[in-house]
């Protein structure tokens, strides 16, 4: 891949990849290094090369990798653990409520059924795909998809 | 009843919401370049360990395995030569396997 067509693909990527780390995580200081961290070792493995198809999701396997050690380290250095630091972005605009309620909807997801919803609504990846990057297979990720779906819309205070 | 169009529009919202500074592409490829720098060099030492692994084993069996080498690779003299190449190239082992990982 060429340097104009990778940088843009990463100016392209790099906020897309936060979103979803910064969604399971609840850090956006952690979600930073990992993120950051993804591109450095995508780069490294030479793999900056593959389709864009596969590419992204090879990406964002990593970054689910890093985000496992990361909770390993936080689980070693945090013994009580479970704390959320999550945050809302601030960004003034009108459409604040309805991005609070997602975030508050999402506060109550379990980091995987997090991921997973991310991964279908945001992204718009199909479960092969979600499967892939969360280590499931496809049919596991259709039940856990359909579970999370369910408890998200409980949480939004919708009818599932 | 929420659907999953509607569901979609609240991600995409959350997800054009969100700020972030994207960090600049070049200081990524120059953490790139120095890791993989470190990982050649990594490969490099396993190479070295190794190397020096098998020349003590071969070694060994070369004595062990030549026309009267085993009394000889048994006496004394002999196992105060190698017993030191030896320790050094099974100890080499394991840094090598830790540096391949």
């Amino acid at each position: 891949m060429s340097g104009p067509d990778f940088g843009a693909w990463y100016e392209a990527t790099y906020p897309r990849l936060w979103s979803w780390v910064r969604r399971v995580l609840g850090d956006p200081n952690a979600a930073s290094d990992v993120a950051q961290e993804a591109f450095v070792r995508l780069l490294q493995s030479g793999r900056q090369s593959l389709p864009e198809a596969e590419r992204a999701p090879y990406l964002f396997t990593i970054a689910r990798n890093l985000m496992r050690d990361h909770w390993k380290r936080r689980a070693r250095i945090d013994e009580s653990g479970g704390e959320d630091v999550r945050s809302v972005a601030a960004t003034g605009s009108g459409d604040i409520v309805a991005a609070i309620d997602l975030e508050r909807a999402l506060d109550g997801l379990s980091a995987q059924e997090r991921s997973i919803v991310w991964l279908a609504y945001a992204e718009g990846w199909d479960h092969r795909t979600i499967g892939r990057v969360v280590g499931v297979g496809e049919k596991s990720v259709k039940v856990l998809l359909f579970r999370a779906r369910k408890h998200l819309v409980r949480l939004l205070g919708g009818t599932s | 009843m929420i659907d999953d169009r509607t569901l979609a529009e609240a991600f995409h919202k959350a997800k054009a919401a969100d700020r972030m500074r994207v960090p600049p592409l070049p200081a990524i490829l120059a953490r790139a370049e120095c890791a993989r720098e470190m990982q050649n060099r990594r490969r490099f030492t396993a190479a070295m360990w190794c190397a020096s692994a098998l020349a003590g084993a071969g070694t060994l069996c070369a004595i062990v395995l030549a026309p009267g080498g085993f009394p000889l690779a048994m006496s004394p003299s002999i196992a105060v030569v190698l017993a030191p190449g030896l320790v050094a190239a099974l100890w080499g082992l394991a840094p090598a396997r830790t540096a391949l990982q």
